[in-house]
């Protein structure tokens, strides 16, 4: 059985928006930040992005597309690699 | 659950150094931002206020994005915004808005994590402090009352007010999150926003971004001074105005998140507002008078 797993192959293109922030804690079903599986702290470079692996329960896909740089992409990973 | 029946403010009082948090059930009619920081500067002038306010809908919409800040310098009232992520910060601290309230007789740097408060020395790294991930750094940069590093106020005096008040940078630390009670109702109006996204009066673009706003614009970086009062109550983005600027749109978004506004309540603002102002041009004179 594949499960679909957030990654972050262009996190040099983060914007520091948060609109993934705030979509992960909306599918979880909070408004916030507390709590949220992404969090995005500024780096000397740009933005680093921190996955939380329990994100990978939420729809990924929706907080990949809401990304306006395209910094996710979604993975079908077989349950035995996890 | 978000308290939608009062606006909560942070009173900071920098010459004892203590602070109070009230809620203010007669301030929800101001709405937030200008409308609310114009009624605590009114009610509070004699203690010099310099406010920072937000507006219902941070933290819960996309382009909802700016904060308000609001202070009396040389008998001129100011409203000035910035972008960034304080709006945030601020909202999940349970707070509409802060209060600096009298001066500090030693400079300091001011952390308020949710409703507490610490006065530390001048020489302290403000970097270091707050919940990071959750928190928006202010301080003195050479632009002005910049946030998170980048992002600027739209006046520059906003800074020498702070300062002369030994206020050298403060930290906003966040860490509540809300429910609310119609969540179907809530997305469908969160999508709703979102798809307007072309409304927007700036371009897409790779530079930093307001949290909450997923324009990225070249337009950010320094806040705005003037415009819609509706948009400065919701301290949403000046250049979401044809977003925000439709009573429906604002109606429709605050009732989806439970405030009970009417239509007639937000009519009201811009006159409710402009009788705040006239009332402080009003104590500005009288206290020119007094020093006479």
């Amino acid at each position: 059985m594949a499960k679909k797993v957030l990654k972050v192959p262009h996190k040099e293109k983060c914007i520091g928006c948060e609109m993934c922030v705030f979509a992960a804690s909306r599918l979880a079903g909070a408004v916030g930040i507390e709590g949220s599986p992404i969090k995005i702290l500024k780096s000397k470079k740009g933005f680093d992005v921190h996955l939380d692996p329990n994100v990978n329960d939420l729809d990924v896909e929706k907080i990949a597309n809401i990304c306006p740089k395209g910094c996710f992409s979604v993975e079908d990973v077989s349950d035995e690699t996890l | 659950m978000k308290d939608n029946t009062n606006i909560s403010v942070l009173h900071i009082d920098l010459d004892k150094k203590d602070f109070a948090k009230k809620s203010y059930p007669d301030l929800v009619k101001y709405v937030g931002g200008i409308g609310v920081s114009s009624k605590i500067i009114l009610d509070n002038f004699d203690l010099d206020p310099v406010t920072f306010a937000i507006g219902p809908l941070n933290g819960y919409f996309p382009f909802a994005s700016k904060t308000s800040a609001a202070f009396v310098d040389g008998g001129k009232f100011y409203d000035t915004y910035v972008g960034g992520r304080l709006h945030s910060r601020l909202r999940f601290t349970g707070l509409d808005a802060l209060s600096f309230e009298k001066a500090s007789a030693n400079p300091i740097i001011v952390s308020i994590v949710d409703n507490e408060v610490s006065f530390l020395p001048a020489d302290t790294d403000i970097t270091t402090l707050g919940v990071f991930g959750k928190r928006s750094v202010v301080s003195h940069e050479k632009d002005g009352l910049t946030t998170d590093q980048h992002f600027v106020f739209g006046e520059r005096n906003l800074s020498d007010m702070l300062l002369a008040k030994n206020v050298k940078g403060f930290v906003v630390s966040g860490t509540q999150s809300y429910k609310v009670d119609r969540t179907d109702k809530y997305s469908k109006q969160y999508e709703e926003i979102l798809s307007k996204t072309s409304e927007m009066l700036v371009e897409t673009g790779d530079f930093p971004s307001c949290s909450h706003c997923p324009m990225g614009c070249s337009k950010a970086r320094v806040g705005e001074s003037d415009g819609n009062f509706l948009v400065h109550c919701l301290v949403s983005c000046i250049y979401s105005e044809k977003i925000f600027g439709d009573l429906g749109v604002v109606f429709a978004s605050l009732s989806s998140i439970g405030y009970d506004y009417r239509h007639e309540d937000l009519e009201a603002l811009p006159s409710l507002v402009a009788e705040n102002i006239k009332k402080i041009y009003e104590k500005i004179s009288h206290s020119k008078l007094e020093r006479k």
